[in-house]
């Protein structure tokens, strides 16, 4: 695991409580740890330090989570952004996708559920970063999904969108029709952002209530935590 | 009284008709009589007249000339025997025919015929051929028979007067008669021409009158009355007639004073009542509103008289012939009315006509904007509370994971336990307040359902299979009753499980051991599937069964942990299926939670 990294992970959050508990958990798995308190400390010293992963909290004074992120993205920032938040709504799905976030997190969340989610964020970076496909085509099937959502956190809408694409229409995979849904509505598709959420509710109908979008991303996020990339 | 006037009327008459017909009668007798008789007298006595002439001429000629003439036989005088008795006989029948004014010229025509007979004795007592005997007839003989032939003609002529005065009597009393029917018919007549008028007035102008009156009460004018023309029969139909239009009148007053009353104090109603409200008839006109209704309107950007979603709501109730009436201001309309957004919560009942039409509609609408208002910030409170609380549990959340997974350092026996402990009411706080969240979601509507036809059985099958674990480490069994004929139901299934999880939850915290709580689904009526779970608990008080749904709401007494939520979420659920949701209880012997929900079909 350590292996992935060569930079600190950042941990950006108003309590010092989360930001205490992430420190400790992800040192414990061997992660090198630097703490910020809000958005615009989290911006100055990321840009300063390029940790190998940020993990941000949502709603923090000043400047939240997703704007930082914003920011972050559009001063070149590349790695790996784990956005964590007690409000797991639709809104702010398609916010995090816009803003270049590569994974969600719905608090509360175990130490188990963090290291799962940043290794996996990082895993995938590491992969995709330092390994340039030539086209979509020469990617693995199963590493399709993963590549649409590194593309995602990397801005790459249209790349991703493409990745989507085929993935659904494929499969029903649950997770690539939500990000397609969310991807759409970022650009205001709606119809086709609806369609696909309706689809989504159809796929996952009878195993887990679930209706609105916002459940939709709930199911999502923590699906991401188990589901393997 | 009319009775005996008509009795009479006729009555008269008829006495009347057989007085002049007896009278007529009589008097036709009578003459008929009389004139028979005079006639017979007089006829009588000129035959008896004719009838002395001719023994008179049948003596002069057979006895009295030959006896002149010659000597007649010996033997017995035949004037004694052959002509006077006749002629006695003829003078005492017309004595008895002639009437006592012609009396004496008979009796005279009597001693005339007598005085003859001496003579003619006399006379024959002298001897034959005696110039004496010759001049004696000659000159005593002859007058005296013409003197009697004279008197014989005096009675003729008094009898054929006579019978001429009784044919100018009878014709005097015919002309009479005649004169005295003439002026009977007229009487009769007039007494019938009275008679008709008399009856006709006090029969028909009555009669005229009432009808005249009924067609007026008819007409509703009540105030008609009939005159009392008599104190009969017809006068108190009419003092009858005038009484009952007096109790209309009465009646109608007080009615008209009841419902303009009545109206006011509705329209006085109607118009305090802060709500809008608007009677509408059939088709859907407004045709009462009040103040509040008025602004409403006016403010409501609406070219139709109604705003469309209560003309749908209408149209609705008329189809379904259900009143509407809902109860959560979730159901509120939203209207902008002028530049606030206003919630109404719109009641709608049918009016009825008296025949059980469809005859309009009252709408009511209840203003639940600040209901509305005041809900949408408890869920917001409740909301934002929750999260506020949930990040700092976050925090100590995860630290307590750490130090169970002794990631700072190792733990001794009782730190751990500690920590647990510690950990387990955290993760219980979560679950309540991911509940009360999960609450406030779906109150605000903001819970979206998916609904799927599924099999009710399944619904029971799952729920058991996830509670199998917990039941038999209460020593309870869990058995599952439910026909695989049951039509689907439209549900959630994944929201249906947790409430009939709920359900289960509690009755096996409730249920004593070794017993038996069974999930149940049966079909009530022919919308309906009613799941149920029935344990054999202690059960729930009917005082408060209306409550136990409610928020927080746990019933005295009760030691099992929980905050009360389970059940109004169970609520929500069921309610935002369509279905209804409640408990019969028991108690010690059964109690059941029940769900209904709507058949897929």
């Amino acid at each position: 695991m350590t292996s992935l990294t060569t930079n600190p992970i950042l941990v950006v959050d108003d309590e010092q409580t989360i930001r205490l508990g992430f420190s400790v958990a992800l040192r414990s798995a061997g992660f090198e740890v630097e703490m910020a308190e809000n958005g615009t400390e989290a911006v100055e010293r990321a840009m300063k330090i390029q940790p190998d992963c940020v993990v941000i909290d949502l709603r923090m004074p000043g400047m939240d989570g997703l704007q930082a992120a914003e920011e972050l993205r559009s001063r070149g920032f590349t790695a790996p952004i784990v956005l964590a938040s007690a409000f797991a709504d639709h809104q702010t799905a398609v916010a995090a996708i816009g803003a270049g976030i590569t994974d969600f997190l719905t608090k509360p969340i175990k130490p188990t559920q963090l290291r799962y989610a940043v290794n996996h964020a990082l895993s995938r970076h590491v992969r995709f970063a330092q390994s340039a496909y030539g086209s979509l085509s020469e990617i693995p099937n199963g590493l399709l999904r993963a590549y649409a959502k590194f593309c995602l956190s990397q801005r790459r809408h249209d790349e991703a969108r493409i990745a989507l694409q085929m993935l659904t229409s494929e499969s029903n995979d649950l997770q690539s029709i939500l990000l397609l849904g969310a991807l759409y509505e970022r650009d205001g598709q709606a119809d086709r952002a609806g369609e696909l959420f309706v689809r989504a509710a159809e796929v996952h109908a009878r195993s887990i209530s679930i209706a609105s979008s916002t459940e939709l991303f709930k199911v999502f996020s923590h699906s991401d935590n188990r589901m393997a990339d | 009284m009319l009775r005996w006037r008509l009795l009479i009327g006729m009555v008269s008459i008829f006495v009347l008709l057989m007085a002049v017909g007896g009278y007529s009668i009589w008097l036709i007798v009578r003459l008929q009589s009389d004139i028979n008789s005079i006639l017979r007298d007089n006829y009588e006595a000129i035959r008896e007249a004719h009838s002395i002439r001719l023994e008179m001429l049948r003596m002069n000629v057979a006895y009295l000339k030959p006896k002149l003439a010659d000597t007649l036989a010996v033997g017995p005088d035949p004037l004694e025997t052959q002509y006077e008795p006749p002629l006695e006989r003829t003078l005492t029948a017309l004595r008895l025919l002639t009437p006592r004014e012609n009396a004496a010229e008979v009796h005279k025509l009597s001693d005339e015929v007598s005085d003859y007979l001496s003579t003619l004795r006399q006379i024959l007592a002298l001897p034959p051929d005696a110039q004496d005997r010759y001049n004696a007839l000659r000159l005593t003989l002859q007058p005296k028979l013409l003197g009697l032939t004279e008197t014989t003609e005096e009675i003729l002529t008094s009898n054929e007067r006579q019978m001429m005065d009784a044919q100018t009597h009878a014709d005097t009393v015919a002309s009479d008669t005649i004169k005295f029917l003439i002026g009977a018919m007229v009487a009769a007549i007039g007494a019938f021409i009275y008679t008709y008028y008399r009856l006709g007035r006090s029969l028909v102008a009555p009669i005229e009158d009432l009808t005249r009156s009924i067609n007026a009460v008819r007409d509703h004018h009540f105030e008609q009355s009939v005159p009392v023309r008599s104190n009969d029969e017809l006068g108190l139909l009419a003092q009858t007639f005038n009484a009952m239009a007096e109790e209309l009148r009465t009646y109608r007053r007080d009615t008209d004073e009841t419902i303009l009353h009545l109206n006011r104090s509705l329209r006085e109603a109607i118009a305090a009542f802060p709500y809008p409200v608007m009677l509408l008839d059939a088709d859907y006109e407004i045709w009462v509103t009040n103040e509040a209704a008025e602004s409403f309107l006016s403010s409501v950007d609406s070219s139709a008289s109604l705003p469309p979603p209560i003309l749908e709501r209408l149209e609705q109730v008329r189809a379904n012939r259900v009143d509407y009436l809902p109860e959560g201001p979730r159901e509120a309309l939203l209207f902008r009315v002028g530049e606030r957004e206003a919630h109404y919560l719109p009641r709608i009942l049918r009016i009825f006509s008296p025949e059980g039409d469809f005859a309009g509609a009252a709408v009511i609408l209840i203003d639940v904007t600040r209901f509305r208002w005041l809900d949408d910030m408890k869920t917001n409170l409740i909301s934002t509370i929750s999260h506020e609380i949930k990040t700092p549990l976050t925090g100590i959340r995860m630290i307590l994971h750490l130090l169970l997974e002794k990631s700072g350092g190792d733990l001794t026996k009782m730190q751990e336990e500690m920590v647990q402990a510690a950990c387990d009411d955290c993760e219980r706080l979560l679950t309540t307040l991911n509940s009360l969240l999960e609450l406030s979601r779906m109150e605000a509507g903001r819970t979206q359902l998916d609904l799927q036809p599924v099999p009710p059985r399944d619904l029971l099958t799952e729920t058991r299979d996830a509670f199998q674990i917990h039941a038999v480490g209460r020593n309870i069994t869990l058995s599952v009753h439910a026909d695989d004929k049951l039509p689907p139901v439209l549900a959630d299934s994944g929201r249906m499980i947790h409430v009939i999880g709920n359900f289960t939850s509690n009755a096996l915290k409730f249920a004593p051991e070794h017993s038996t709580v069974r999930l149940t689904a049966d079909r009530v009526g022919n919308k309906f599937v009613r799941l149920s779970v029935i344990d054999s608990g202690p059960g729930i008080p009917s005082q408060f069964h209306a409550r136990i749904f409610d928020k927080f709401f746990r019933s005295p007494g009760q030691r099992v942990e929980g905050v009360g939520l389970g059940l109004s979420i169970a609520r929500e659920v069921v309610h935002a299926h369509d279905g209804r949701i409640g408990v019969e209880s028991v108690p010690n012997v059964a109690t059941r939670f029940y769900c209904e929900l709507p058949l897929a079909s």
